[in-house]
């Protein structure tokens, strides 16, 4: 390779590029069309397909030019192919004859008809006539699970689907056996993929093979339209196109965006969609009145809102909260906060899932990944601490595993449970929740040793007479020798009681090792909420708010206000603490609900329902974990009476006659903020607070402890109601305890045995499952999963009753 | 013309004459008028009509919900829902032609890949309500069964150039 | 009404009267209105006013795919769509670089001039009605409704036959098809000598036309008059023959012309080109018994992902009324970015009505504008 430049010839055409490149990718560059099967841009060089023959000016005299794969030909200087001389031609055309003798003819009835790539090529090189009469092929259809339906006949063996399961899922689930005629794509075991991205195989099968099952035979591709949409599950925003037909979604796929997602979707991203038309979607506003729900106008249920919440904000001593949830939009955090503050409160906060916020000022003005998304692959060492990343932002998980693949980037993992992550972890700690701040500061203790300094004030007394244990110290080295470290706080810390200490110490950790901290969130948008000022100690555009610092969520969630505001979330599920949710909600006086989705434990507790729309049906914005804001368009009109959340909040700010509550659109919403916000760059890391440490690192006793952690499929309204994301493999675990075998022991649990979970008041039943994942003492019962909605908080002790 | 000719030509009436013997030869030649309804003149087995669904001869039904008529309709009169059945094939929830919007270009019928939707020879049909000019699936199958046989004996006919 | 309760309105000085002739009036072929003003039944102005039947084809045929706007396109002209078609299809040739295969050139003229002979049936026996010949209009519409019926039994349509498609045509014609068009044809050469005696000898016919309407060929060629109008002024030209397309150039047949440029001229052109075309078509028939060749389409691309490549292309052909000529042009795209029609009547019906009827006579507005053969519906497109 190199940078060598060389010039070579196509059809005549001169290029001038660098040696060693493939001739198809140069062709693709200027555009020259050369017809492909196996070769992907993303994927490496099969050349097995051999649609791509071109053919190539014979090097010596005398020779006969030769035909080659463009996919899998290096050019040199001097080259010269032609790629529409009868000779390339004749060669396709035989290659294409080939490929159609099995393939059926079934293109009527193919959901890839219409976008298939065999079927566009066919028209250019196929003959209208099969010299074929022998038997047909006939393939076994495998059963790949709920998200991806198959039609093995149809296969042309292009190993696209393979390789993506090698290189970019990491998952090596898909294979090809057998020989000649009996070669067969399969699971090598009968089992449906696992994989978090595994629905990119649909994108990638040339033919109609592999394709959408929920999607399955309900339109055509020609009749969709196509509308730019930002997916709203991870903190990501990965581009997508929402293709719709008669204001229905019906697909979802992925946009390219080079610097985010490239070419690749998550499955719950392309999935989601499908909780659109859910049973459970609340189609008008509600009123509660004397026990009874009574359906209502728009008018009626605002007009009611108002009056009663007017009554209580003229006594100042009333308090109203308003919780939200991160996925909500830029504009809809930014209107709710301002009806908040309109009414003298500053209760209003996004962070549901957090536990501990004693240190809330020193947040950052908004949780940042600390490193592009694009140029994860060129860190060299990156430390995991509590994310299980690829089911938490498969996107950046994917990002993590090309470093780990290209660039040989060290991968070290603290955590509560051990995941099986799609790339080597060079070290892996798996420890009981409580002790993930002990490890960190072994680690610290470690790193200050390398660099021969003392430690800060307040650290010294704990890590006296601690012993560095040799992952600790393997992982210091790491860290230390690296150009490019990096620590990513993941998903699960937040609910940790000791968050600030493990904050503390991982950002002195970075300091130590010069390297860069970064936060992943929960949520679409937690950037832009925390921008647009939905936090109790902060305004918009991170303005300090000293004096009159609001309830933080947890606050909120523990003590009983006089009024809830609660914007997109189902507070059984979406907060860390059920149980205690459910009962300060329900003996509140006031629970407003908006949202896309009514259950009947929200009719429990809430007073006024109103429908708002999906991200599939609002404008808005989402602001990424790279500070990047991408706005979007409702990619359908909303369901029945349903309304854009910011819509229905500005129609309420004029009627508690708030001051600038005159937006016409949501864009005017944002330009209000854009205004008054200037992207700055800023640092992760924290000061010192010597301080924390003043109670030392908290004690363990050994009781059995609940961990936790909300299953990839199980983070918000839309994912939990998308019925195939449902049944997959990752949900299995949805009504399961876990532990080990040792502790089973103890607990003389058997496996699929039911047993039942005891937590303060609540419980709930589960299926015991043994997983040696767990570390000792602990019990891992997933969050936000429809069983656990009368648990109270992980991180505690539980009680598990046979 | 002599002004002679032309006035022994209009005393005795020459003009009238031939006319009248024009006349007269037709009054008693053979009548082409045709007693409709009662009569009906020839029609072309091409002849596009309205629309049927048919079947194969076992009861299935041959639309397989392609909705290549929907998509080659000029006039967008043809509405097409598709889902999977209970049997895993493909088939049409909804498919409904829009008479007064359909041209009968016969696109429709020469698109379909399956033989499904055709164009029969009947012409003698109104509506007093839009829904009347409505052909849903129901109309068009029962359509298609009225009129299978000799849907099957003009396609035969016209085989050859197909 | 009692003759006390009858109030004199009182006339203007000029005693002349604004009468609306249209829209909706038998001697105007469909929506079509003519303000005419009249002194006593003298006419002193005319204003034409077309726009009763706009549907906006050019704008619509940009949002309909290429395959689409075939069907569209002969609904531009009722009486005579063949041609709508013909030229559709020639222009996206054009720009497709298609190699139209010869059968199919030949069963597009069996088309052509089937339809002409329909057209002018219908055009004469409308202008027979105008004189009050109503005999001589049933016989035209009648006449003309075998040729529906050999449409019918060609393409299975019987006004509109979308049979014409860029790159041949959709259904070969078959022998026994070929043999009743040729009898269609002996009894119509018979018939042409009934109309002759009936009509085009007719001496009150010859009275009311001769010397109506009369256009000479400089004000002819000045205002675009075109096909049988402009022959009729004695200038020779058709596009059949001027910018041969088709297979028009292997065919012999005379161009019809005559010289007063009358009303009457305009129908004896249109009586000499029934029998020219009858002529054509029983050439057209020889070569399509003797043509072995099934084949009638080239290949053409996936109709639903067609993309035509990027260019303009001006075509036209000799419709029964004029000179039809389609200005397309496609950015590459699979629908039209642009479809300019110009058709014969636009001109033939308001410039040269409007001038041709002023000074006449009332009675003569409505056998002027059948002689034109002038279409509403293609007028306003």
């Amino acid at each position: 390779m190199g940078d060598k430049k060389v010039t070579i010839e196509v059809n005549g055409q001169e290029i001038e590029t660098q040696a060693g490149r493939m001739l198809i990718e140069i062709a693709d560059e200027v555009g020259i069309p050369v017809p492909r099967f196996c070769y992907h841009k993303k994927l490496s060089v099969a050349a097995n397909c051999r649609m791509c023959l071109v053919e190539m000016q014979a090097m010596r005299e005398g020779m006969e030019n030769p035909v080659v794969p463009a996919c899998a030909t290096p050019i040199g200087d001097g080259m010269k192919f032609y790629t529409k001389s009868p000779k390339a031609i004749a060669a396709q055309k035989g290659v294409m004859e080939f490929l159609l003798i099995n393939h059926p003819l079934d293109c009527p009835i193919c959901d890839q008809g219409g976008e298939c790539e065999l079927q566009d090529i066919a028209i250019g090189y196929g003959e209208g006539y099969s010299q074929y009469t022998e038997a047909k092929r006939v393939v076994k259809n495998k059963d790949l699970g709920p998200l991806i339906a198959t039609d093995m006949t149809r296969c042309i063996h292009c190993t696209r689907c393979v390789r993506f399961g090698e290189e970019i899922a990491g998952t090596r689930e898909l294979g090809m056996i057998g020989r000649g005629e009996h070669t067969e794509i399969t699971t090598y075991l009968e089992h449906s993929i696992s994989s978090e991205m595994s629905a990119n195989v649909i994108d990638l099968c040339p033919v109609g093979a592999l394709t959408s099952k929920p999607f399955r035979y309900s339109a055509r591709s020609w009749e969709l339209n196509n509308v730019d949409a930002i997916a709203a599950h991870d903190c990501v925003g990965s581009n997508i196109i929402v293709q719709t037909l008669h204001n229905k979604v019906k697909r979802v796929l992925p946009r390219e965006n080079e610097a985010l997602n490239e070419v690749w979707l998550s499955d719950r991203d392309r999935f989601s969609y499908l909780s659109q038309t859910h049973t459970e979607r609340l189609e008008t506003p509600m009123i509660k009145k004397g026990g009874e729900w009574q359906c209502c106008d728009w008018n009626t249920a605002l007009t009611t809102l108002v009056a009663e919440l007017d009554i209580l904000v003229k006594d100042k001593k009333n308090t109203i909260g308003a919780l939200l949830s991160p996925s909500s939009t830029l504009e809809e955090g930014y209107l709710l906060q301002k009806i908040v503050r309109g009414m003298g409160q500053h209760n209003i906060d996004f962070r549901i899932r957090q536990q501990d916020f004693s240190q809330q000022t020193l947040d950052p003005l908004y949780p940042h990944l600390g490193v592009n998304i694009d140029d994860i692959s060129t860190l060299d060492a990156v430390m995991l601490i509590g994310s299980n990343i690829h089911k938490d932002q498969p996107i950046i998980g994917h990002r993590l595993r090309q470093a780990v693949l290209k660039n040989d980037t060290k991968v070290m993992a603290v955590s509560h449970r051990q995941y099986s992550f799609h790339f080597p972890v060079t070290e892996n700690i798996i420890v009981h929740p409580q002790r993930i701040a002990l490890q960190l500061a072994g680690i610290a203790k470690a790193l200050l040793t390398l660099n021969n300094a003392s430690a800060p004030t307040g650290l010294k007394e704990v890590i006296d007479d601690m012993l560095i244990t040799d992952i600790q110290q393997k992982m210091a080295e790491k860290l230390q020798a690296a150009k490019r470290g990096h620590l990513i706080l993941g998903n699960m810390i937040y609910g940790l009681e000791d968050y600030a200490q493990i904050r503390m110490l991982a950002s002195l950790i970075a300091s130590l090792s010069e390297c860069n901290i970064g936060y992943l969130t929960e949520g679409a948008n937690a950037a832009g909420l925390a921008i647009a000022g939905c936090l109790p100690h902060r305004k918009e555009v991170g303005k300090e708010n000293n004096q009159d610092v609001g309830l933080h969520a947890q606050e909120m969630l523990s003590k009983t206000l006089d009024a809830y505001i609660l914007l997109g979330i189902e507070p059984e599920l979406d907060t860390l603490n059920p149980q205690q949710a459910i009962n300060t909600l329900t003996a509140s006086s006031m629970v407003v609900v908006m949202n896309a989705f009514v259950t009947d434990t929200m009719k429990q507790y809430a007073n006024i329902l109103l429908p708002i729309s999906t991200p599939l049906e609002t404008s808005g914005t989402f602001v990424n974990t790279n500070g990047m804001w991408q706005s979007f368009t409702g990619a359908v009109s909303p369901y029945k009476e349903a309304r854009p959340a910011w819509k229905v909040l500005r129609v309420l700010g004029n009627l508690f006659e708030l001051d600038d509550f005159d937006y016409r659109s949501s864009e005017e919403v944002k330009e209000s903020i854009a205004s008054k916000y200037t992207a700055e760059k800023f640092d992760n890391r924290i000061i010192w607070q010597e301080h924390l440490f003043e109670n030392r690192i908290n004690n363990v006793n050994n009781e059995p402890i609940r961990i936790s952690d909300v299953p990839g499929y199980a983070i918000d309204a839309m994912v939990r109601r998308a019925d195939a994301l449902q049944d997959s493999l990752d949900m299995q675990i949805a009504d399961k305890v876990l532990m080990n075998e040792k502790l089973a022991q103890v607990l003389q649990c058997h496996a699929d045995n039911i047993v039942e979970v005891e937590q303060l008041e609540g419980s709930g039943k589960f299926i015991v499952a043994i997983d040696e994942s767990i570390p000792d003492d602990c019990i891992y019962i997933p969050s936000a999963v429809a069983a656990t909605t009368n648990l109270a908080a992980p991180f505690s002790t539980v009680s598990i009753k046979e | 013309m002599g002004g002679m000719t032309r006035f022994f030509k209009s005393l005795f009436l020459v003009e009238l004459l031939k006319g009248m013997r024009l006349t007269g030869r037709y009054l008693f030649s053979k009548k082409i008028t045709v007693q409709y309804p009662e009569e009906k003149t020839p029609q072309s087995h091409r002849f596009r009509g309205k629309h049927a669904l048919r079947r194969y001869a076992n009861g299935e039904e041959r639309c397989i919900a392609c909705k290549l008529c929907e998509a080659v309709c000029p006039a967008l009169a043809i509405t097409i829902e598709s889902e999977q059945r209970d049997d895993g094939s493909r088939r049409t929830t909804r498919y409904d032609i829009d008479l007064s919007k359909c041209i009968f270009c016969g696109f429709c019928e020469e698109s379909c890949p399956v033989d499904s939707i055709v164009e029969t020879r009947e012409y003698e049909y109104h509506g007093e309500t839009r829904e009347d000019l409505l052909m849903t699936k129901e109309k068009l199958l029962a359509m298609g069964d009225k009129y299978e046989e000799e849907i099957a004996a003009d396609r035969a006919k016209d085989a050859i150039y197909r | 009404m009692r003759a006390e309760n009858y109030q004199a309105v009182t006339h203007p000085e000029s005693h002349e009267f604004e009468l609306n002739f249209g829209p909706n009036h038998p001697g105007i072929e469909g929506n079509y209105a003519l303000k005419v003003r009249v002194n006593g039944d003298k006419i002193v102005a005319a204003k034409a006013d077309g726009g009763y039947l706009h549907r906006g084809f050019e704008k619509l045929m940009e949002g309909r795919l290429w395959i689409q706007n075939i069907a569209l396109v002969p609904r531009i002209c009722v009486p005579d769509p063949v041609p709508m078609e013909m030229c559709y299809a020639l222009g996206v040739e054009d720009l497709c670089q298609f190699e139209v295969p010869e059968r199919a050139n030949w069963l597009r003229v069996l088309q052509l001039e089937l339809s002409r002979i329909a057209a002018h049936l219908f055009t004469f026996g409308g202008h027979a009605a105008t004189v009050g010949m109503y005999s001589n209009m049933f016989w035209g519409i009648a006449d003309r409704d075998l040729i529906l019926d050999m449409f019918e039994q060609m393409t299975g349509g019987r006004v509109y036959h979308m049979y014409t498609i860029p790159g041949g045509v959709r259904r070969d014609v078959g022998v026994e098809q070929l043999d009743k068009i040729s009898d269609l044809l002996d009894y119509l050469e018979k018939r042409l000598s009934d109309y002759d005696n009936l009509f085009f000898n007719n001496k009150i016919f010859i009275q009311r036309a001769r010397d109506t309407g009369i256009l000479t060929p400089k004000q002819a060629l000045s205002w675009g008059v075109t096909g049988p109008n402009l022959r009729a002024c004695g200038l020779a030209f058709d596009v059949r023959r001027d910018d041969a397309y088709l297979c028009y150039d292997q065919i012999d047949f005379d161009i019809a012309t005559e010289t007063a440029g009358d009303a009457l001229a305009r129908n004896l052109v249109r009586r000499k080109e029934l029998a020219q075309s009858i002529y054509i078509v029983r050439q057209v028939i020889d070569y399509l018994k003797k043509d072995k060749s099934t084949h009638i389409r080239c290949q053409i691309p996936n109709p639903l992902a067609w993309k035509v490549p990027a260019g303009e292309t001006y075509t036209r052909v000799e419709s029964s009324k004029g000179e039809l000529s389609f200005y397309i042009v496609s950015n590459g795209g699979e629908k039209p970015y642009r479809v300019h029609v110009r058709g014969p009547s636009s001109m033939h019906a308001v410039q040269v009505l409007e001038k041709l009827v002023t000074g006449g006579r009332l009675e003569d507005v409505a056998q002027i504008m059948f002689s034109l053969d002038a279409c509403p519906p293609e007028v306003d497109r």
